[in-house]
């Protein structure tokens, strides 16, 4: 093998080359950007523009409750004002807030160029952006989202919330939650796969442990409410029945897969939050963290509990005794792991020697706030004490203290900390003492008056109240402290706007701090990284300035720029070891298309045109075509040069390339929506009224030829693959696909069409969901196989360049192995139904 | 760069602890309600569940046996991040140990249905 390393220009000529292949066009290409720091930038700006709006709505909910028997805003008005602001702040602000921070630092911290997946992080966030303004648009025309954030049923079924305000929480939301859950995909793959060569998992800094749990977390924790927003539209549209209790269903059905989602959803905000407190408190005690092992087993511990306790959110629904128990305890336990990263941050504190600055005093505010959170957290975990305080406003005071403690605190603390990196000035001006003053000092009023008021019996989701009550000064208190919040906020934005615009330049690392993402100039550059680093130590302990000025001038990893392509490395998960070159594509309007189709779809939907969203569908889905159809290398490249004398093959060239790894994560997500699928069904069959159903769904052995089919479509998929390991003509073995599949679709609709009427009982409309999952995946695959064929048309096809084939292998394996499960489950109702038989 | 490799699915120590922990609490939590649904015997029911809470603490203990004494061996030997992945995942067995115990305790004397 020779040496045909490309040279490494001057610095300058090296920032000139790299800035034009990944820098971001002027006018109108900058909607074809793909760059992380851009699009991290965009999704924190929206998150913020959210967050205001989110504000406004609290500030008005505030006005109505400052004094008794109000007139300020009507109950169908005030309503809206609730939900929309529980769902702004929640899917709107928090998500959108941790993913814009992650994908902008996390390659900075890695020492990668970008993320894994560029387009998929511009489409999610274009997806954010429409899914966020028809949610908010909707209040402009008066028919926003009225049934509170968590949606719960019958209140936002059909006969009790007939227009369309519960629909655009519903499709509006789940647009949003696509996003979210190709963020955490994206990032998943991206701290696996895309650190500094040397960077084992042992010296990864605490930023990527929290994010690399947060973003599991969603992946797991998204899917079962994304089921359930499809399931209430499919009944509110559809008429089938899986919450109506009349015919079969459950609206505690709802409620198990809302809280499935929401509780963990609680430390999927906490956890990058405690992210960058990690990461902060270390650059200010001037010492490395404490309990680095202790904190990233903390963090897993908390990530699993955070999936025991949703049930805490529903302890007054009426649930067996020793359920209560189980989920109490596990409530009460998850306060240790996060007790355990608290007395880390504090013995590093009291370790070191502290130096104080804005941001620190954020991180004041959050140890208080947060403390306080926690504690009332541990008071609603006991269920007599929950069923006291349920629905009360003590339960909104604790949410609060808990939220804005978890994660507005420590975020306005990254602001500050992360904001000179952003804008490469710092802050000149002290406002923002006395805007942490003004926002510590609202917030306490605001709501630490709200345990008292809660305690003494006010509800929550009141319009108004009488006089006679003892709840007037508390809440006209409370009413004030939100207002001195919002000035502390109003002070804090103006804050940004003079760093923005006055702040004073300065060279590098303004904070001391000793991890790669200052180990670049700031501003960012597009490339990140002129060359990449090579870890040799625990990469929250490296020296920026020095290295800094290495990288700049090439000596690195990549220091040169080859065939006007944008260039990162890959390594082995666990050991960091240098494995693949990974070529990512280049700016494209792509993301934006499929994005606006997607948004088309929903729109179609919500305004039931569904011609129209089977339409958009289909073009939704040839945009991708589009996304795959000149990615890959049509030659072999074999082993190439990166740099250190090292050679390396292409990312198509290797097995555990990003993109299968993806689609091992993406699948998972697919799996948990399946299995909440399953644990639907026989939660209806266990628990629903209206059971046993009157007629039995029966699909025929159709049901039986279906799993058949897949099976065999899934061994020809290996077949194919192996076909072309070997060298061989695969295209036969692909067409054979198509068309199994084909056939499989077929033979599902025919099942379909032999059910009873799936509005009639909720188990038919349950059998019905699980044979259109099995539908949907068949025509899945028939996409994959279809793709490969254009790969491998296009030349983009070898025995060493095989991901199209292998893509294809897992989605048929998944579609075979949930077919069967899901036969299976069809299968045994007649007999589990007749087991109710004398039972209910 | 080294040739020393740390297979992938080492990183899976991290989680198992919290995963036995969560398939028991799955395993309680299902086995409680569908004795509630079917009127099993109280004492029937206690019984399983005391059986199921024994499995996984069982199970858990095993774990964290097999896991510490294969640190233990082999700690100086593996290469980065081997150890700490071990270390981690013996932090982990022992804190969801604890956590089955606490809540499994409630199956002793807690009433089983509404």
């Amino acid at each position: 093998m020779t040496d045909l390393t490309p040279e490494t220009p001057s610095p300058i000529r090296l920032h000139k080359q790299l800035e034009r292949i990944w820098g971001t066009g002027p006018g109108l290409q900058r909607l074809a950007a793909v760059n992380h720091t851009v699009i991290g930038k965009r999704f924190m700006i929206t998150a913020f523009v959210f967050f205001a709006i989110g504000g406004l709505l609290a500030m008005l909910i505030r006005a109505q409750l400052a004094t008794p028997n109000a007139a300020f805003v009507g109950p169908e008005l005030y309503n809206q004002l609730f939900s929309m602001h529980g769902t702004v702040m929640m899917f709107l602000f928090a998500i959108p807030m941790l993913e814009g921070l992650a994908i902008y630092l996390l390659p900075k911290m890695l020492g990668a160029r970008d993320l894994a997946f560029p387009r998929l992080t511009a489409y999610g966030y274009w997806c954010y952006l429409f899914g966020g303004t028809i949610i908010v648009v909707s209040m402009l025309f008066g028919v926003a989202p009225d049934s509170g954030w968590f949606m719960y049923t019958p209140l936002s079924s059909q006969p009790y919330t007939p227009g369309i305000n519960a629909d655009i929480w519903l499709l509006g939301v789940t647009f949003v939650e696509i996003s979210a859950v190709s963020a955490a995909i994206e990032i998943t793959v991206t701290i696996l796969k895309l650190r500094a060569p040397g960077m084992s998992l042992n010296r990864m800094p605490l930023f990527a442990w929290y994010m690399l749990v947060t973003a599991l977390m969603m992946v797991f924790g998204f899917p079962p409410l994304i089921l359930g927003s499809i399931l209430l539209e499919l009944e509110r549209a559809f008429g089938l029945p899986f919450f109506d209790p009349e015919r079969g269903g459950d609206p505690l059905l709802w409620q198990h897969l809302f809280w499935l989602f929401g509780h963990p959803e609680v430390y999927i905000i906490f956890l990058p939050a405690a992210g960058a407190i990690s990461t902060m408190i270390p650059v200010f005690a001037q010492r490395k963290i404490v309990g680095y092992h202790a904190i990233i087993a903390a963090i897993v511990a908390l990530a699993f509990l955070s999936f025991g306790l949703w049930v805490h959110h529903m302890f007054t629904v009426g649930i067996p005794h020793l359920a209560l128990a189980f989920f109490s305890a596990a409530s009460a336990i998850v306060a240790i792991p996060t007790a355990v990263q608290i007395f880390a941050w504090l013995a590093t504190l009291a370790h070191g020697r502290p130096r104080f600055d804005i941001p620190m005093l954020y991180i004041f505010g959050f140890f208080v706030v947060f403390v306080i959170g926690g504690l009332t957290g541990v008071m609603l975990a006991m269920v007599p004490f929950n069923q006291q305080a349920h629905d009360s406003y003590f339960v909104v005071a604790h949410l609060h203290y808990v939220l804005v403690g978890g994660f507005v605190f420590p975020m306005l603390a990254a602001v500050y900390f992360w904001l000179p990196h952003i804008t490469g000035r710092q802050s000149v001006h002290r406002i923002s003492v006395p805007a942490f003053w003004l926002i510590f000092i609202g917030f306490n009023l605001t709501f630490f008056l709200m345990h008292l008021t809660g305690l003494m019996g006010m509800p929550r989701r009141i319009y108004t109240y009488p006089s006679n009550f003892g709840w007037d000064w508390l809440n006209l208190l409370s009413s004030v402290g939100g207002f001195i919040l919002t000035m502390g906020f109003a002070l804090f934005a103006v804050d940004l706007i003079l760093q923005f615009r006055f702040g004073r330049h300065f060279r590098r690392n303004i904070w001391k701090a000793s991890t790669l993402d200052w180990a670049m100039p700031t501003r960012p550059t597009s490339y990140a990284f002129a060359s990449l680093p090579k870890i040799e130590e625990r990469a929250d302990g490296i020296d920026p300035d020095r290295l800094g000025a290495e990288l700049a001038a090439g000596k690195g990893y990549l220091g040169f720029a080859r065939n006007n392509r944008m260039e990162t490395l890959a390594v082995d998960m666990t050991t960091g070891r240098l494995e693949h070159l990974v070529v990512l594509p280049n700016a494209t309007y792509l993301p934006l298309l499929s994005a606006g189709l997607t948004g088309s779809v929903v729109l179609c939907t919500l305004f039931k045109l569904y011609i129209g969203a089977i339409v958009f569908a289909i073009a939704t889905v040839s945009s991708f075509f589009l996304w795959s159809r000149t990615t890959g290398l049509t030659t072999d490249s074999g082993p190439v040069p990166v740099g250190n004398g090292e050679f390396v093959p292409p990312d198509v060239e290797v097995d555990g390339s990003t993109p299968w790894w993806a689609m091992v994560f993406a699948l998972s997500a697919n799996g948990t929506l399946f299995a909440s699928l399953i644990f639907g069904a026989l939660y209806l069959w266990l628990v629903a009224p209206a059971w046993p159903p009157a007629e039995i769904a029966d699909p025929g052995f159709w049901l039986w030829l279906a799993p058949v089919a897949m099976i065999v479509s899934s061994i020809v998929a290996r077949w194919a693959t192996g076909i072309n390991r070997q060298g061989g003509n695969f295209a036969p073995a692909l067409f054979a696909i198509v068309i199994i599949d084909g056939l499989t679709i077929v033979l599902i609709s025919l099942a379909l069409s032999a059910l009873p009427d799936p509005t009639a009982h909720a188990h038919i409309a349950t059998v019905a969901a699980i044979l259109g999952y099995g539908w949907l995946h068949a025509a899945g695959g028939f996409c994959f196989a279809l793709n490969g064929l254009m790969k491998a048309r296009g030349g983009y096809v070898s025995a060493r360049r095989s991901l199209p084939l292998r893509l294809s292998v897992l989605w048929h394996d998944y579609t075979a192995v949930t077919g069967v499960i899901g036969a299976l489950l069809i299968g045994a109702m007649p007999m589990l139904i007749g087991m109710l038989e004398g039972v209910r | 760069m080294g040739e020393a490799h740390v297979p992938a699915n080492r990183i899976l120590l991290i989680p198992l602890g919290f995963t036995i922990w969560a398939a028991a609490f799955v395993v309680l939590y299902a086995t409680n309600a569908i004795g509630c649904a079917f009127e099993w015997p109280s004492a029937v029911q206690r019984g399983m569940l005391i059986a199921i809470s024994l499995g996984f603490l069982g199970l858990g203990g095993v774990a964290w046996h097999l896991v510490h004494r294969h640190w233990e061996r082999n700690a100086k030997a593996e290469v980065a991040p081997a150890p700490t992945l071990s270390i981690i995942g013996i932090y982990g067995l022992g804190s969801a140990f604890v956590a089955m115990i606490g809540v499994a305790i409630p199956v002793l004397a807690t009433s089983m249905c509404i």
